[in-house]
């Protein structure tokens, strides 16, 4: 089966030849290259960079996450922190006030002459080199995340008690330009479409305001997503997310990835009927700090909780940190290969 | 308004987060020549507490918190220039700030501002705080703890280089090093040799606390 059958059947809850893994390790690329994290601004270097993921681990499903930062934002004309071997930031809100919002548009991820492209352009280049053997998936954004980032993170958390009209329209505006950035990602070679809120988990946010602000542009940016092409989607909420699991679901997307705080089990037994399940291997715990034996413990763990039946995928429970070990990263693509061909083995023996 | 009432009413501002009564309460605790001390550790602590025990049992959200943490904030500025010397009774000295190669600074605020509601003297270095400055600060400031916080995993990398660089100063046994932050744990705060670690702000408070012997 190939990798693009193989995965398309999980995500439509459907038992593949084998348990799919999927790969968020877009800047442990650059440490493949020995190259500093800084570095993978440079497109050549980025392009190299998911290519070096996908040759070392053959995972099914590889993503380049959000590009980078300075690729999203570099447009605007704010102050970003570009640090040489570390992650780029925003230093300072673009939008200030609600005028902000309505004056200062977000760039067309289309028009060549925009950073916004490179994002666009490292997609095709992927899909040109090594598209045929693995599906290239993309983040096309979230709600509140990157609204944190337009407007700053605390603003935007005390704007839903204090100005919630306000973050409802911001929260849209930004909703629109990732169904733009989903768009050109898909028409570029994009097969996956994820939707990323770290900001929305329920650390965080109450599942008041969850279903208040998130869900229904969530639901939005899916439909309009399905609409332009139907491929698989999913959505990634960080933290603890057993309370919100079911709203999850409601948005229509193909599947729900969990970060490790939440048991596969749990998310399977909840809402396995109406959703994949994606997860959830420790990357910090297991993967950065971890050995290979722990990394083939905690994958066997994640396919014995969630791989029953089909309807899973094995992943990281969120980005892989640039200095994992290699053999560590190997080790998840040698365990779905020992362990998780269909049919599987009895929980006991996993 | 008696003084109870008026330690209640502040403790009622900042769990509702009402930042302008509690502006409102901290001048009236000066008008009628309350104990200022008391105002901060029973009226604006106590809340603060509470709030902490509202994040705890999932009432309360970030949001939430952040203000409570604002109608905090606010009292606590009127009061502290009112603090009589010798009124306080300091709990410990903390230079705090977000470690070098992070900007994630708001899990950092909130445990800056609670700790310095719970009667901590704080130094506040900001985010992104390079090793050797927070070292030199820490000195200066005469601290009992260095607490430092990380959002990212390759932020995190860098407490352990803090640990390593006051062992080669010399001066590892003069501080107490607290980490935080959503990637850390207890595991990796011990694997580094940090000596305290806490999931939110309110556990930093109380394993500041507990390592100071309070």
């Amino acid at each position: 089966m190939d990798a693009n059958t193989r995965v398309r059947t999980a995500f439509s809850r459907g038992e593949p030849d084998r348990v799919p893994v999927m790969q968020m390790a877009f800047y442990h690329g650059a440490r493949l290259l020995g190259r500093k994290i800084g570095d993978i601004r440079n497109l050549d270097v980025a392009i190299q960079a998911l290519v070096a993921v996908y040759d070392r681990y053959e995972p099914d499903v590889v993503t380049p996450s959000f590009g980078c930062k300075t690729w999203l934002y570099g447009d605007l004309g704010i102050e970003m922190r570009q640090p040489e071997d570390g992650f780029d930031s925003v230093v300072e809100p673009y939008w200030k006030n609600a005028r902000d919002v309505d004056e200062k548009p977000l760039p067309d991820p289309r028009d060549p002459d925009n950073i916004l492209h490179t994002h666009i352009r490292l997609l095709e280049a992927f899909a040109r080199l090594r598209g045929d053997k693995t599906v290239l998936a993309s983040f096309g954004g979230s709600t509140l995340g990157r609204t944190g980032d337009l407007v700053g993170v605390e603003n935007i958390l005390l704007m839903l008690i204090q100005n919630p009209s306000l973050a409802h329209k911001i929260v849209e505006k930004v909703a629109e330009w990732t169904v733009e950035i989903a768009k050109a990602s898909i028409d570029a070679g994009t097969e996956v479409i994820g939707l990323v809120d770290p900001t929305a988990g329920g650390s965080v946010i109450s599942r008041k305001h969850f279903i208040e602000f998130s869900v229904p542009v969530l639901k939005w940016v899916n439909d309009e997503v399905k609409r332009h092409k139907d491929i698989p989607t999913y959505l990634h909420i960080c933290g603890d997310v057993r309370d919100r699991l079911d709203l999850m679901a409601d948005t229509g997307v193909d599947a729900i990835s969990i970060d490790n705080l939440v048991s596969l089990a749990y998310a399977k037994d909840t809402v396995g009927d109406r959703v994949a399940i994606i997860g959830n291997v420790d990357p910090v715990r297991t993967l950065l700090l971890g050995s290979p034996a722990d990394v083939e413990r905690d994958s066997r763990r994640c396919i014995a909780q969630a791989g029953q039946g089909g309807g899973f995928i094995l992943a990281p429970g969120c980005g892989v940190a640039p200095d994992t070990p290699p053999e560590n990263m190997e080790m998840m693509t040698a365990t779905v290969r020992t362990y998780g061909t269909y049919p599987l083995a009895s929980e006991e023996v996993l | 308004m008696d003084s109870n009432d008026i330690l209640r009413r502040i403790q009622e501002a900042v769990v509702q987060g009402n930042s302008e009564e509690a502006r409102n309460l901290a001048h009236e605790v000066i008008r009628c020549g309350m104990s200022v001390s008391e105002a901060i550790e029973r009226g604006f602590s106590g809340g603060i507490q509470v709030v902490g025990d509202k994040y705890e049992s999932k009432e309360y959200f970030v949001p939430e918190v952040l203000l409570s943490a604002m109608a905090l904030k606010a009292g606590i500025e009127i009061l502290k220039p009112h603090l009589l010397a010798g009124d306080e009774v300091e709990k410990g000295r903390v230079t705090i700030c977000t470690i070098q190669g992070d900007i994630h600074d708001m899990g950092k605020n909130l445990v800056a501002l609670m700790l310095e509601a719970n009667g901590y003297d704080v130094n506040d270095l900001g985010r992104d705080v390079p090793i050797d400055r927070i070292i030199e600060e820490a000195k200066r400031h005469r601290s009992d703890v260095i607490a430092v916080s990380a959002l990212m995993t390759t932020s995190m990398a860098n407490m352990g280089k803090l640990i390593q660089s006051l062992e080669a100063d010399g001066s590892r046994q003069d501080f107490k090093v607290a980490v935080g932050g959503a990637p850390l744990s207890q595991s990796y705060c011990e694997r580094i040799g940090a000596d305290i670690y806490a999931e939110d702000a309110a556990g930093a408070v109380n394993s500041i606390a507990r390592a100071l012997g309070a």
